[in-house]
C-alpha cells in the first residue's frame, strides 16, 4: 500500500512543481527529483520487485505512462522557461512604452480660466455677453464721447450701421448693470475685436477679462486691495503693484496698474524696456455717467471696473514674446501649457 | 512728445535726476516712455493721454512739476496790443463758420531774412523731434512746443489779394501739400483761403505754394483757435497726424491764442531780422472757459478712501491753478483753470485731487461686501468635456472667430448657412464670422502636418455666427477633428466626452450633411433635440482646407442643447447585492436592421432584470445567408431582491427570442 501511496503523491505533487518552477535551474531540480537518476520515480521502479508477480506488470506500465507525462510536462515547461527567459534577457526598465501624451492647451484659454477662477474664489461672480454689440453699449453707453476715435471704421469692425464686434469686454458691464440691480460683483471674460493689422504684439481677435463691482461704498482704496490681492496671488507674492493715474473714458478716477518685471525683478531690462515695470491692466471708478446710463442712481452707488489683456498676461507670465503663436496653434507650443 | 529737461529749467527751478523726474511725470499721469541724451541733455519722452492737451507743451509739463515739487511757475510774460490797429488795413479776415473756428487771428512781420536758425534753437527742436528747417518755420514750431498753440507761417505774398476767409472746403477742393503730396480735400474740412482756393488745411498742415521759402520778404503770422473735433476728423480721414493737429484736436489753452502769435514776432525780430507790424488782426472771439465745479471732502474721502481734510485739498487743488471761487460749509466751488478743458466734474476733480497726492499713498484695503449670489459661477460642465478631449489626446487651440468667405463658397457651403459678414474687413481673407469651428480647426491641422507634428488632433470651444431670418445669432460650440481614424473612432471620443457630463444622447442618420460624408456620419441628438454632427469629414471639404488627399473626422456641438448637471439631480442609488447572471446570444438578422432596433427589442422584451445589453460581435458571411448578419450579445441579468435561477433567466431569453422572431424576423444563429 505504500507504493500505491507513494505513487499517488508523485502524481499530484510533480505537476504542481513542474509547473511553478520560474526558471531553467528550479526545472532542473523538479527534474532530477522526479525522474532523475535517484529520482523519485527511479526508486518506485526499484521497489517493483518487492511486488507480486501479478502487480508488478500493471504497477511497471504505470510507473512508464507517469514517468513519460512528466518528461512532457517538463518539456513545456522547459520551453515556456525558456521562452520566458528570452524575454527577460532583453528587460528594460527603460524601454519607451506606448503612453498618453499631455495633448496640451492654449495659453490664452488656460489664462483666462485661471484670471476668471482666481476672481471667483474672491467671491466675484462670472457674467458674458454677446461679441457681435451694439454700438451704444460698446461706446455710448460706456462715455465715448460720439467723435472718440474707436468708434471710427479705421479701429472697429462693424456688421452694420450701428452693430459692431465689441472691442472691449466692457459693454458686459452695461448688460449686467441694466439687468440686474446692484449690488454687483462679476467678472466677464471673452473676445474682443481691434481692427488691428497682425503683427508681434497685435492680434485682431484677443481675449479680455473684465471686472465690476459696484455696492454702496465700494472705494478705490478697494480697487487697489483687490487688484494688489490679484497680482499677488497670480505673479508670486514677491510682485510690486503699483497704480498710476491714466485715462479711460469710462471711469475716473483712471489708473493704468502696472507689476514689478517678472524678468528683471524692477531692475530695468528689455523687456521691461528699462522701466522695471510692466503695464498689465486698466482700471478705474466707474464714471457716474456709466451708472447714470444703466440707470442706476449715481449718489447711493459707486465702485470700481477693471479689464485686461488676457494675451498680454499670459506673454508676461510664461515669457512668450510674440503673440501670434496664440492663433496659431503649433503642438510645440500647446504641449507647454 | 519729447521734452528736453533743460528747455523746462527756464519755467521751473528743477534739480532731480532725469530718472526721477521721469518716474514723478509718470505717477502724475504722464507717462515717460524712455529718457534719451539729447544736444541739449536727456530728453523724456511722454505719452499723453488724449484727455490731457494742456500737457502738449513744455510750460504744461513744467506746470504739473511745479505742482510735484511745489516750484512755483515762472511763466514767461509777453505783451499783446489790443488788436486792430495799423495791420487792420492790410487784410480782410472772415470766418464763415464759427462753431469751426472760434477765433483766427494773423500779425504781419517784414523785412524778413529767412535762413538757417540759430543752433540753440535748432538743437532744442531736434532733441524735441522737429526736424529744422529755416528760421520762420522754426520759430513758429519753438512757440507751438513752449505754450502749446500751433502757428503757422505764411509767405504774404503768395496770398492773392488781401481777403483771407477760414471756411468749410468745396467738394471737389485739392491742395498741394507742404510734404509735396496732392490730397482732396473733404466738405468736412476747415480751409484758410484766399480768393483763388485754398492756402492751408487749417490746424493740420499748410499748403506748398503759400509757404515760408528762402525768397521770402514779408511772413504773415496765423495764431487761431480750431474746433478739436474737426481737426480730430480731418486728421484720422487724412492720416495726417502732424505736430499742430496732436495739439489742435487735444484743445488748446484759449489763453495763449495771442501771446503765442505775439512771442513768435518778437522771435523773428531776433531770428530774421525781421520788423513785425503793430498790432494784430483777427476775427471772432477767444473762447471763454468760466466752469465752476464744487467739491467736498466727504465725497473726495468716499470715492478714495481717504481721510483728507478740506484744507489739503485745497491746497492740492491751488497747486493745480484751481482758484477757490467761494466756500460754504464744508463745499467749496473752483473756478477750472483755462488749460483744464477736461474738468467739468466733481468726480474729474476728485482725481485731480487723487493725482496730486499720489494714487501710491491711497491705503489699499479690502472691501466688505457680499458674495455675488445671482452671477455666481454656476459650475457648467462645459470645462470637463475640455477635460475629456484632453485625456483622448486632443491638444486645445484657440482659432482666429474672422475667416474667408471664400473658402465657406469652395466647400458650397452658402447655401447651407448665411455668415456674418463684416462691413470693413482688414483683408478678405478675415471678411466674416465663422459659422462653425471646424474650419479653424482644419487650418490648424494643416499647419501642424506642414511643420511635420504627430498624431493630429486639436479641439476648441468658443462661439460661431450666422444669420437666421436677418438677426445675428451667435451660439456657443465645442467641436474636434483627427486626422484618419474612422466614424466608430470619432463616436468613441464623442460618448466619451457627453457621458463625462451626463448627457443622454443618440446617434441617428444623416439625411443630408453640408459637411461629413453622408455614408460615415451621424447626427447627435441629446435629449431628443438635434445637437450637433460627427464623422468622416467630405473629401471636398478636407481637400479646400488644402489637406487634400488626407482623411479626417470630426465632430461638432452646440453647447447650448447640453443640459447644464445640477447637483441637486444627483441621488445614491445602492447597488445590487446578488450576482448577474451573464448570458450570451448569437443572432441573425437582416442587414438593414440597425443594431439600435434589435438592441431596443430586446431591451424591451427583457423585463425589470435585463440590466444589460452588449454587442460584441458582428460579421457577415455566405454561411449565415445572403442580406444578413449575424450579432452576438451579452445580456447582463440582476435583481436588487434576490439571486435570480437559470430556469427564470431562461424563459426570460425565451421571450426575447419570440419576440426578436416575430417583430423583426431575428433567429437564433446555429452554432
Amino acid at each position: 500500500m505504500k507504493f500505491k501511496a507513494e505513487y499517488n503523491k508523485i502524481k499530484n505533487s510533480a505537476p504542481q512543481d513542474i509547473l511553478e518552477s520560474q526558471d531553467t535551474g528550479e526545472l532542473n531540480k523538479a527534474r532530477a527529483r522526479y525522474i532523475g537518476r535517484k529520482g523519485l520515480i527511479s526508486s518506485l521502479f526499484k521497489k517493483l520487485g518487492e511486488m507480486s508477480q501479478e502487480e508488478r506488470p500493471i504497477w511497471g506500465k504505470k510507473l512508464n505512462s507517469l514517468k513519460k507525462e512528466i518528461e512532457s510536462l517538463i518539456e513545456k515547461q522547459r520551453k515556456k522557461i525558456e521562452k520566458d527567459e528570452l524575454k527577460k534577457e532583453i528587460f528594460d526598465p527603460t524601454l519607451p512604452v506606448e503612453h498618453f501624451k499631455y495633448p496640451g492647451r492654449n495659453p490664452a484659454a488656460r489664462t483666462m480660466d485661471e484670471i476668471t477662477s482666481l476672481f471667483t474664489s474672491m467671491g466675484f461672480g462670472v457674467a458674458y455677453g454677446p461679441e457681435i454689440e451694439t454700438e451704444y453699449n460698446n461706446f455710448t453707453a460706456l462715455n465715448f464721447p460720439k467723435d472718440h476715435p474707436a468708434r471710427d471704421m479705421q479701429d472697429t469692425f462693424y456688421v452694420d450701421k450701428d452693430r459692431l464686434l465689441r472691442t472691449h469686454t466692457s459693454p458686459v458691464q452695461i448688460r449686467v448693470m441694466k439687468k440686474y440691480k446692484p449690488p454687483v460683483k462679476l467678472v466677464a471674460p471673452g473676445k474682443c475685436y481691434r481692427r488691428d493689422t497682425l503683427d508681434a504684439s497685435h492680434l485682431p481677435v484677443f481675449h479680455q477679462v473684465e471686472g465690476l463691482m459696484i455696492d454702496r461704498e465700494i472705494k478705490f482704496s478697494h480697487l487697489k486691495g483687490v487688484l494688489e490681492c490679484f497680482t499677488k496671488k497670480y505673479f508670486g507674492g514677491k510682485v510690486k503693484t503699483r497704480f498710476r493715474p491714466s485715462f479711460f473714458p469710462f471711469t475716473e478716477p483712471s489708473a493704468e496698474v502696472d507689476i514689478s518685471c517678472t524678468m528683471c525683478m524692477g531692475q530695468g531690462c528689455s523687456s521691461c524696456s528699462g522701466k522695471g515695470w510692466l503695464e498689465i491692466l486698466g482700471a478705474g471708478m466707474v464714471d457716474p455717467n456709466v451708472l447714470e446710463n444703466c440707470g442706476i442712481d449715481k449718489n447711493k452707488w459707486q465702485g470700481f471696473a477693471f479689464g485686461m489683456g488676457v494675451e498680454r498676461i499670459a506673454m508676461l507670465k510664461y515669457g512668450i514674446n510674440d503673440i501670434r503663436y496664440f492663433i496659431q496653434n503649433d503642438k510645440r507650443f500647446l504641449e507647454q501649457f | 512728445m519729447r521734452v528736453p529737461i533743460d528747455w523746462l529749467k527756464e519755467y521751473i527751478k528743477v534739480e532731480k535726476s532725469a530718472a526721477k523726474i521721469a518716474e514723478d511725470l509718470t505717477m502724475l499721469g504722464l507717462e515717460v516712455e524712455s529718457i534719451t541724451e539729447g544736444k541739449t541733455g536727456p530728453v523724456l519722452e511722454i505719452e499723453l493721454t488724449p484727455n490731457r492737451g494742456d500737457c502738449a507743451s513744455i510750460i504744461g509739463v513744467a506746470r504739473e512739476l511745479s505742482v510735484k515739487y511745489k516750484y512755483e511757475m515762472k511763466y514767461p510774460h509777453t505783451k499783446v496790443s489790443s488788436s486792430e490797429d495799423k495791420m487792420g488795413n492790410g487784410y480782410q479776415l472772415e470766418i464763415e463758420n464759427n462753431k469751426c473756428c472760434p477765433f483766427y487771428s494773423v500779425k504781419l512781420i517784414e523785412y524778413v531774412n529767412v535762413a538757417k536758425s540759430s543752433r540753440w534753437l535748432r538743437k532744442r527742436l531736434e532733441d524735441c523731434g522737429i526736424r529744422p528747417l529755416n528760421n520762420a518755420v522754426d520759430v513758429c514750431n519753438y512757440i507751438m512746443v513752449e505754450t502749446g498753440q500751433p502757428l503757422h507761417a505764411f509767405d504774404a505774398e503768395k496770398i492773392k489779394g488781401n481777403k483771407i476767409s477760414v471756411r468749410k472746403a468745396d467738394g471737389g477742393e485739392e491742395l498741394l501739400f507742404l510734404d509735396k503730396q496732392k490730397r482732396k480735400l473733404n466738405k468736412d474740412d476747415i480751409v484758410i483761403a484766399d480768393g483763388e482756393g485754398p492756402l492751408a488745411l487749417a490746424g493740420v498742415m499748410g499748403g506748398l505754394d503759400s509757404a515760408v521759402s528762402e525768397n521770402t520778404e514779408k511772413v504773415l503770422l496765423e495764431s487761431a483757435f480750431f474746433n478739436p473735433k474737426n481737426i480730430s476728423r480731418t486728421q484720422k480721414r487724412m492720416g495726417l497726424n502732424t505736430e499742430a493737429s496732436y495739439r489742435f484736436s487735444r484743445n488748446v489753452d484759449p489763453k495763449w491764442v495771442l501771446p503765442s502769435l505775439y512771442r513768435a514776432a518778437n522771435m523773428l525780430k531776433q531770428e530774421c531780422q525781421g520788423k513785425p507790424i503793430p498790432g494784430h488782426m483777427n476775427s471772432g472771439r477767444v473762447p471763454q472757459r468760466k466752469k465752476k465745479v464744487s467739491i467736498t471732502a466727504d465725497k473726495v474721502n468716499g470715492i478714495l478712501g481717504t481721510h483728507l481734510s478740506t484744507r489739503e485739498i485745497k491746497k492740492y487743488l491751488n497747486l493745480l491753478e484751481f482758484d477757490i471761487s467761494s466756500e460754504e460749509d464744508s463745499k467749496i466751488t473752483l473756478q477750472v483753470p483755462s488749460h483744464r478743458s477736461d474738468v467739468e466734474r466733481e468726480i474729474d476733480l476728485i482725481e485731480e485731487v487723487a493725482r496730486v497726492y499720489g494714487y501710491d499713498k491711497v491705503e489699499s484695503s479690502l472691501p466688505e461686501t457680499t458674495i455675488e449670489s445671482e452671477l455666481l459661477n454656476t459650475s457648467d460642465n462645459f470645462s470637463r468635456t475640455e477635460e475629456i478631449l484632453r485625456a483622448c489626446g486632443y491638444s486645445e487651440s484657440v482659432t482666429n472667430t474672422l475667416i474667408d468667405k471664400n473658402l465657406l463658397k469652395n466647400m458650397g457651403l452658402l447655401d447651407e448657412v448665411t455668415p456674418v459678414e463684416i462691413s470693413n474687413p482688414i483683408n478678405v481673407g478675415m471678411n466674416i464670422l465663422r459659422p462653425g469651428l471646424l474650419f479653424g480647426l482644419l487650418e490648424v491641422a494643416r499647419y501642424n502636418i506642414n511643420q511635420k507634428q504627430k498624431s493630429i488632433k486639436f479641439y476648441e470651444r468658443g462661439p460661431v455666427f450666422f444669420m437666421r431670418n436677418g438677426e445675428y445669432k451667435e451660439h456657443k460650440q465645442i467641436a474636434f477633428v483627427s486626422q484618419g481614424g474612422d466614424f466608430y473612432q470619432a463616436k468613441k471620443t464623442a460618448i466619451s466626452m457627453l457621458q463625462g457630463i451626463k448627457q443622454e444622447y443618440s446617434f441617428k442618420y444623416h439625411k443630408k450633411s453640408a459637411l461629413f460624408d453622408k455614408k460615415r456620419s451621424a447626427v447627435i441628438e441629446i435629449g431628443g433635440v438635434k445637437a450637433g454632427e460627427l464623422g468622416c469629414l467630405k473629401e471636398m471639404v478636407v481637400s479646400e482646407a488644402g489637406l487634400s488627399g488626407k482623411k479626417f473626422t470630426g465632430c461638432f456641438i452646440y453647447l447650448e442643447t447640453v443640459k447644464p448637471e445640477k447637483t441637486s439631480d444627483i441621488k445614491f442609488r445602492k447597488w445590487s447585492q446578488f450576482p448577474s447572471i451573464f448570458r450570451d446570444i448569437s443572432l441573425v438578422a437582416p442587414i438593414g436592421l440597425t443594431h439600435f432596433d434589435i438592441y431596443d427589442t430586446i431591451k424591451k422584451a427583457g423585463g425589470g432584470c435585463l440590466k444589460e445589453v452588449r454587442m460584441y460581435d458582428m460579421f457577415i458571411d455566405d454561411k449565415i445567408g445572403r442580406g444578413k448578419k449575424s450579432m452576438t450579445f451579452e445580456l447582463e441579468f440582476n435583481s436588487p431582491e434576490k439571486t435570480l435561477h437559470s430556469q427564470e433567466v431562461d424563459r426570460r431569453i425565451g421571450k426575447i427570442i419570440e419576440k426578436l422572431e416575430k417583430e423583426k424576423g431575428i433567429s437564433l444563429r446555429k452554432k
